[in-house]
């Protein structure tokens, strides 16, 4: 049985994660990703 | 990450719940990377809202690896802002979760600098680096604790 699969609910603009931190109260996971 | 790590149950419920996660393309925030010393990907910092670099880690990890590590670096962003249990509480949890992770050593060690720095009870240090001497004699987080 394929085990269950999660979604990360990305955003992909800095400044926006930025913003959601004061907000939400939570630390930012930035993630440097390269294609390929 | 994206292929195998992220899309597990686990590491995306981490994600979503604790932390604000932001996903750039490096070649595409060349400013953004400078500033954050990101040479290397996969590149991930954990980062307060002044944009304080709490914890950073470079190259591919498996999912139960990122699991610990994520509820370790929340560890480290309650210790950074002094709220101690709430440090101490995720440092076990990778104790007892991840008891096998490399992330466990390091973990072991703060919690007990955690407890320390909530009750300044040095036998509170003692009991965490004495576990940590005797479950993980063969991390570098022991020979720190040496002393």
């Amino acid at each position: 049985m394929e085990k269950d699969k999660g979604k990360v609910d990305w955003i992909t603009n800095y400044e926006t994660g930025l913003d959601r931190i004061q907000t939400e109260k939570k630390p930012m996971l930035l993630d440097f990703f390269k294609e390929g | 990450m994206g292929a195998v790590t992220y899309p597990d149950l686990t590491v995306a419920n981490l994600l979503n719940t604790y932390f604000i996660p932001v996903q750039v393309n490096i070649e595409e925030v060349s400013e953004l990377a400078d500033r954050y010393l990101a040479k290397w990907t996969p590149n991930l910092n954990v980062l307060d809202g002044k944009e304080n670099v709490i914890y950073k880690i470079e190259g591919w990890l498996p999912p139960s690896e990122t699991a610990a590590m994520l509820i370790l670096a929340r560890g480290h962003y309650f210790l950074h802002y002094k709220k101690f249990q709430d440090a101490v509480t995720d440092f076990e949890k990778v104790l007892s979760t991840y008891p096998r992770s490399s992330f466990a050593p390091e973990a072991q060690y703060y919690k007990g600098v955690g407890r320390y720095l909530d009750s300044h009870e040095v036998d509170e240090l003692k009991e965490e680096w004495i576990a940590l001497q005797r479950f993980y004699p063969a991390s570098t987080w022991a020979v720190r604790s040496n002393v």
